[in-house]
């Protein structure tokens, strides 16, 4: 059975050598992190390879679907083989070796299946019309304010300088958008945490998975939605549950391109609203 | 560098002293590994107090080399070589480490805050730095010490918002500090002191915020910078630290103790 490191190992080396030429240059966006508002979201539209205030359309526009289109037909070839190997790592870190290999294998089934299959024009059509549903799911535990936090923390993390910071970002980003109202939330927070480094170290390999991210704060919100049900249902949550859901979520988001582009271009909008220009008197204090 | 440092410098110094495990966290605790201690922190607060001014260096260089091109690596050279020696804050803070061992106001301060009760997020920011100490790699450690700057925030009703704000700045310090302290086994327990060091950090920013005064990063930084040279810079407070956190742990973490029953 492989632990988390040696299938980041071998995740590697498979991506650095498939993809890394095609977009070499593409996210070259520096991070410098001087002020949350002011040029730590300097590369969030440029990173995702859009122009600046693309963004400002409505989320239901013409605008959003044609972006949204773009940015999965770019990461579509990548997602494919992404997905099973991210809930495999994920499902390791949150619940063990045993649950990582079981949740991968699940995934890949899914996969063969043809269940997430790439049908770009069709599945989004499709999914688009869902687009209510996967707002109101994101809204539904953390506030506004939370939420852009969050998405702006992981944007950080997916500019960081090196890995560690990265992770640090991270961490923040899922204790940020966490509800940690009940005890079992408090219990499995940890175990999420390291779920989401382990994801983050992952995306992180490869210059063209790590725009990737930024998905990690919703499917981080995601889990502990369900998690929190499942609780208020009286279940019991224990790492087993919650590296078979958080697994699953990541899948879920992972695998299918459209709800990923739909997933960069929510987390860029979202950050977008703590970029606002740091007011004169700070600036002038420093 | 500086980790290499830390590594050649504590090993040798460092080896034979100890050797009986004061790797477990109850070692630091005790009064007679006070004089074993003052040195182990003797070496590592500078190291961290520096690591964070490196995010104060690093700005001020920008601004004074504004029209100039550096290689990335370059410039992250120098913010370690020195550069932070150039921020008075830090130079002053490096300074006034030596004069810490003595009980000063500060320390009867950290005095006050271990005595208050435990809220089930700071039971929670125990817990996140028990694992960031006992973590396979830096950069999980690093992740868990990231985890707990929200999660500290929370505990500060109406200056949270103000507090997040800087939270960038918060993390990538405490980042930065953790990772002079996780290479070496012997300073890694120190690690638990983070909740205490960033819980004081926002206790101070969260006063400026409430007079309605906005953080600035440097605030934010040189408030981190202070809290880490007040608790790394005195064995008494790191130890009284330590104890707290490792009660607050061993008593009340829901975490361990579902496991410890086998829940």
């Amino acid at each position: 059975m492989l632990d988390g490191e040696t299938m980041q190992h071998e995740f590697e080396g498979e991506f650095e050598n498939e993809f890394e030429n095609e977009y070499e240059n593409e996210f070259e966006d520096e991070y410098e992190g001087e002020q949350f508002g002011g040029s730590l979201l300097k590369g969030v539209s440029s990173s995702l390879g859009l122009g600046e205030g693309e963004y400002e359309s409505e989320y239901e526009s013409e605008a959003f679907l044609k972006q949204a289109r773009k940015l999965a037909s770019r990461f579509a070839p990548v997602l494919k083989q992404l997905a099973p190997h991210a809930a495999r790592i994920v499902g390791t870190a949150v619940g063990g070796p045993g649950f990582g290999q079981a949740a991968g294998t699940i995934a890949g089934h899914l996969l063969r299946e043809g269940e997430f299959e790439y049908e770009f024009s069709s599945e989004f059509e499709d999914e688009y019309e869902l687009t209510g549903e996967f707002e109101s799911e994101y809204e539904y535990e953390a506030s506004p304010q939370q939420e852009s936090l969050a998405e702006a923390l992981a944007a950080a993390a997916s500019q960081a300088e090196s890995e560690a910071e990265a992770e640090a970002y991270i961490g923040a980003s899922i204790t940020r958008i966490m509800p940690l109202k009940s005890i079992s939330m408090c219990r499995i927070a940890p175990n999420i945490v390291k779920g989401g480094a382990y994801l983050t170290r992952t995306l992180r390999k490869s210059r063209t998975t790590r725009p990737l991210v930024r998905t990690i704060p919703t499917i981080a919100l995601r889990t502990s939605r369900t998690l929190a049900q499942q609780a208020a249902q009286g279940r019991q949550i224990t790492p087993a549950v919650a590296a078979r859901v958080m697994a699953g979520h990541t899948r879920k988001v992972l695998s299918s391109p459209t709800t990923t582009a739909k997933t960069l271009l929510n987390s860029a909008k979202v950050a977008s609203k703590v970029s606002k220009a740091v007011p004169a008197r700070e600036r002038v204090r420093n | 560098m500086y980790q290499y440092e830390l590594e050649t410098n504590l090993d040798r110094g460092f080896q034979s002293e100890f050797e009986t495990g004061v790797g477990e966290d109850r070692e630091y605790e005790s009064e007679e590994f006070f004089p074993l201690l003052a040195p182990l922190l003797g070496k590592v607060a500078p190291m961290a107090i520096k690591a964070i001014g490196g995010l104060l260096g690093r700005r001020r260089r920008r601004r004074q080399n504004e029209f100039e091109f550096e290689s990335p690596q370059g410039e992250y050279e120098a913010e370690y070589e020195g550069e932070y020696e150039s921020d008075p804050f830090i130079g002053k803070l490096l300074q006034g480490l030596g004069s810490m061992a003595g009980m000063n106001e500060s320390e009867y301060e950290f005095e006050q805050f271990e005595s208050t009760p435990a809220s089930e997020s700071e039971v929670l920011a125990e817990h996140l730095a028990h694992m960031a100490a006992n973590s396979e790699s830096e950069a999980e450690a690093e992740a868990f010490i990231g985890a707990l700057v929200p999660l500290i925030a929370r505990g500060f009703g109406a200056a949270a918002p103000s507090l997040m704000r800087a939270a960038p700045h918060l993390i990538r310090g405490a980042a930065r500090a953790a990772r002079t302290l996780y290479p070496n086994a012997r300073t890694r327990p120190l690690l638990r002191t983070f909740p205490g060091i960033l819980k004081k950090t926002a206790s101070t920013l969260a006063r400026q915020a409430n007079s309605n005064r906005p953080i600035a990063q440097s605030t934010a930084v040189k408030a981190l910078a202070g809290n880490v040279a007040q608790v790394l810079g005195n064995p008494r407070t790191t130890a009284q630290i330590m104890k707290r956190s490792r009660l607050i742990h061993a008593k009340k973490c829901p975490c361990c103790n579902s496991v410890r029953r086998g829940v």
